[in-house]
């Protein structure tokens, strides 16, 4: 899975209405190519223990820390907060909020500032301690104390949460709950619609106060969900354990007695435990080395299925400085840029693009209105070359960050050797997958160019367009681009129907290429390959989740 | 005391059989006529320590044929740009992922649209087949092997000039030299030294030494070096131990020389057979040990090639093409071969007890 913070930040900018309109329509939102809300099928047996062969560990199996969409994966079936995204969906229709911990999605009030949830009654903790309202302020303030990745969603929006953050305030004062009748409420520094989605994510569920404030990578934490955690061993395996105590109306229970997602960086290794049903799912976020794929693809065609997800990789540039201040010698790149050869090192897994906007989601744009070469052709060098004579910066010395595992180290080494060719001094700046996009994202490095991705929050072109919007923070937009067309275009059509202004988005995406802000190259499909143990068409590929566990049973 | 021509180190004269040079080792052959070297107006040939050991060794058919096969594979290794340019048309770094060859007769893809490099051809292009990138295997299997033998021969020149002035220090002053010195020398040795060298190797290869980027082939040569400082300094200091109280050293001192001059004229002479010894060696380790870093990418950093990073790259075609990282791994285990005998038929040549018969 990609090793990095979960892009759920995108869809703090949204309206919930938005969220809960895209997600309630499910498919019918959305031409979206990620299936359009396939619900699964097949009862699936229960009973028994699955094994996920992984590439990459989480953080951390407290969700109070990690927002990594490999810990996601696990503690999003222990730690259920107060709304949860739809499981046993695949596709858009895995977006939809709904009611989980909370009888109801929240009343809001206060002119969009106040946000009111109240608890089910009867609730218990998998250690049958029961669960208070007062238990969601705490776990709030203890993301913040952590921290949590994400915590500024906490302490930036609500109010007290900077406060408390700072060591000011004992308590965030913009969240009170009342134990006696369940009831929880946000009070909001300004109206936040995707304050719903925040309360979605598994790190705002609610913990037992006795829960010290503290990284618990080892144990995890006590939770609420269908599963508890078993033995971990940290980086190494996670083990999953149904929670037989855990019944909400309309949430899953799972299948599986057992989950362990055991961890193996040789992708390989893990490729071929699934494809010998030693190990019986294949982790999502890891690509299938080339090697074994038509292995796969022949001796396993009725247990592997590549899920187109709505992403887009690309490479950024870093605007505030030589050469990619120039806009010919951005250009000079697209137009050097063979997207083929990214996707033969993605073991042909990607569709070729030029655009941020991915297929799945209104605003997309033909790959024949690429302005410099077709994708699905060479790249035009004798072009590139051209720009790069205009740009004045042959000789530039460039450094290029990238991540160390594969196929991104890849395309890193094939990225700067067609800047090399086009004249530049290009080196890389290779950085372990854990750290690369809060090393590129730290504000004091500024670095000149790299490989970034985003996989969709919600189906809306919004989610992808703002990485480059000046506000932004250089924790997304890593290349500093600042355009006053660019950022009152978004700001106009965020405020409407996707749909409607589908065109518009198009063309957004179409000047940016134009200006070459990024140099987008494919989106992505994930591999849903499981073992002949198990059922495969029970088993969802979840937007929001990657491999839903509750989803995952025996024949 | 036979009169020592070629020794004039210190000592002035060499006791037979005490040193290198010795004669106890001589082997008198059946039939020969023994001649009494002390016999009125006789004087035997004198043969110094470095000229008897050069006549051992070239005796010791084994060591010469892998000391010929070493200097093979260098030559090898440096005619890799000759190779490049002239044979395979490609350099080391470059990709090539959607271009075709052909192969007997038919035209095929480096890379296969999923993904899958073309395997060997044996002929000039893609001689051992192409990574996922569509570089050329046999191109930068050479530039590999000049990789790791530089790296090895630089980290290989870092141990033996700091180990042996470590060692000189700690042997010669004690004291508080010996105090600072050792414990540090004990410090790196405590650790084992692929994880030292990885630790090393994962934060320097980001940030780099001062001017040094974090993807210079020094770093890695630097770290090797550092980590085996200790495995001749510890021996050196030991040996300097015992050679400043010899009296051939207190003479030196009663003549009024510096610290300094003794440690340089008098006792690092003495020192030169054990140092010659250790350098084979230490380069065989450099070279293992850069392997076993760049296999975990703590070594040469991409997207150069050293054969350790070869064997790695090759792994995930194990099944399929085995060669990836076969090849690699033959060329390594053949050059650390061939050095490691040469090695020990040095050690032979000098060793003063060796049983190698040599006509005087």
């Amino acid at each position: 899975m990609n090793r990095r913070v979960k892009p759920l930040t995108g869809s703090l900018l949204m309206t919930s209405a938005i969220a809960l309109i895209l997600g309630a329509c499910s498919s019918g939102s959305s031409s979206s190519s990620t299936g359009g809300g396939t619900a699964s099928t097949g009862a699936g047996a229960n009973g028994g223990t699955i094994t996920i062969a992984a590439g990459t560990a989480p953080l951390s199996a407290d969700q109070g820390l990690d927002f990594t969409t490999q810990g996601t994966e696990l503690y999003s079936v222990v730690n259920t907060p107060l709304l949860t995204f739809k499981r046993g969906v695949q596709g858009v229709g895995g977006t939809q909020i709904i009611p989980a911990l909370a009888k109801s999605l929240p009343t809001v009030s206060n002119g969009g500032k106040t946000y009111t949830f109240t608890l089910r009654s009867g609730l218990h903790y998998s250690e049958g301690q029961p669960i208070k309202a007062s238990d969601v302020p705490y776990a709030l303030e203890r993301d913040i104390k952590i921290p949590w990745q994400a915590a500024s969603f906490v302490s930036a929006y609500i109010v007290g949460g900077s406060a408390y953050a700072k060591g000011t305030a004992k308590t965030i004062s913009g969240i009170t709950a009342d134990d006696s009748t369940g009831t929880i409420t946000v009070n909001l520094v300004a109206p936040f619609a995707p304050i719903v989605d925040i309360f979605a994510l598994a790190g705002t569920a609610p913990v037992p106060q006795s829960t010290p404030m503290k990284n618990l990578a080892g144990t995890g934490t006590v939770g609420d969900g269908p599963y508890k955690w078993g033995p971990i061993t940290a980086g190494q395996s996670y083990t999953l354990v149904k929670n037989t105590k855990f019944d909400i109306p309309g949430l899953p229970r799972g299948h599986a007695d057992t989950i362990v997602y055991k961890v193996n960086s040789n992708v390989l290794a893990d490729a071929e435990q699934v494809l010998n049903n030693q190990a019986d799912v294949f982790d999502p976020g890891d690509t299938l080395p080339a090697s074994i794929l038509q292995q796969v693809k022949t001796q396993a065609k009725d247990r592997y299925a590549p899920i187109p997800t709505n992403s887009t990789y690309y490479f950024w540039f870093g605007l505030t400085q030589k050469p990619f201040n120039n806009l010919y010698a951005r250009q000079a790149v697209l137009a050097a840029l063979d997207e083929r050869a990214l996707s033969r090192l993605d073991s042909g897994f990607l569709a070729e693009d030029c655009h941020l906007i991915p297929p799945g989601i209104d605003g997309n744009s033909p790959v024949s209105s690429c302005p410099y070469h077709s994708p699905t052709g060479p790249p035009n060098m004798t072009k590139a070359k051209q720009l790069m004579q205009q740009s004045g910066m042959i000789g530039q010395p460039v450094t290029v960050y990238g991540e160390d595992r594969a196929p991104r180290r890849q395309w890193l080494d094939y990225f700067t050797s067609v800047l090399n060719s086009l004249g530049f001094k290009a080196t890389e700046k290779v950085i372990n997958s854990g750290v690369y996009f809060t090393t590129i994202g730290a504000p004091t490095l500024k670095p000149q160019v790299g490989w970034g991705d985003w996989v969709q929050d919600f189906p809306n072109p919004w989610d992808f367009m703002q990485l480059f919007a000046g506000n932004a923070g250089s924790s997304l937009n890593y290349g500093y681009v600042n355009d006053s067309h660019y950022d009152s275009t978004l700001n106009t059509l965020f405020q409407q129907d996707p749909k409607s202004v589908a065109s518009q988005w198009s063309a957004l995406d179409n000047y940016a290429v134009g200006k070459a802000y990024y140099a987008a190259f494919g989106h992505f499909q994930f591999p849903k390959f499981y073992s002949n143990k198990l059922n495969f068409g029970t088993g969802v590929m979840s937007v929001e989740y990657q491999t839903d566990m509750t989803s995952l049973a025996l024949k | 005391m036979i009169p020592e021509p070629d020794s004039g180190h210190g000592q002035g004269e060499l006791v037979a059989g005490a040193s290198p040079g010795g004669t106890a080792g001589i082997v008198i052959a059946p039939g020969q006529q023994v001649v009494d070297p002390w016999a009125e107006g006789h004087h035997p040939p004198a043969i110094g320590p470095w000229k008897l050991a050069a006549r051992r060794l070239r005796r010791n058919y084994v060591a010469q044929g892998f000391l010929f096969l070493f200097l093979a594979l260098v030559v090898v290794c440096i005619l890799a740009p000759l190779y490049a340019s002239d044979i395979a048309h490609i350099g080391p770094n470059a990709n090539n992922i959607t271009g075709t060859i052909n192969v007997a007769g038919k035209t095929v893809d480096v890379v296969s649209p999923d993904g899958v490099p073309v395997g060997p051809t044996f002929s000039s292009h893609y001689f051992f087949g192409a990574d996922s990138n569509g570089r050329d295997l046999a191109v930068r299997l050479l530039y590999g092997g000049r990789t790791s033998l530089v790296i090895g021969g630089i980290a290989t020149v870092i141990i033996i000039v700091f180990g042996t002035l470590v060692g000189l220090l700690c042997g010669y002053f004690r004291g508080v030299v010996d105090m600072i010195l050792r414990p540090l020398m004990e410090l790196i040795w405590s650790f084992p030294v692929v994880i030292l060298g990885v630790a090393l190797g994962t934060a320097l290869a980001l940030g780099g030494i001062g001017p040094v980027k974090g993807n210079s082939i020094f770093i890695p040569a630097f770290i090797i070096g550092v980590v085996f400082i200790p495995y001749l300094g510890k021996p050196i200091r030991g040996e300097v131990l015992r050679l400043r109280e010899q009296d051939f050293v207190e003479a030196a001192r009663v003549q009024g020389m510096g610290s300094w001059r003794i440690m340089l004229s008098e006792i690092l002479p003495n020192l030169m057979s054990m140092i010659t010894v250790f350098v084979p060696m230490m380069l065989a380790y450099a070279i293992l040990l850069e392997a076993y870093l760049s296999f975990l990418g703590a070594g040469v950093q991409a997207p150069n090639a050293s054969w350790g990073t070869l064997i790695s790259d090759g792994l995930s075609y194990i099944q399929t093409t085995p060669t990836f990282s076969l090849v690699p791994g033959a060329m390594l285990v053949l050059t650390v071969l061939s050095i490691n005998v040469v090695g020990d038929g040095i050690r032979d040549a000098l060793d003063p007890r060796a049983q190698v018969r040599v006509r005087t």
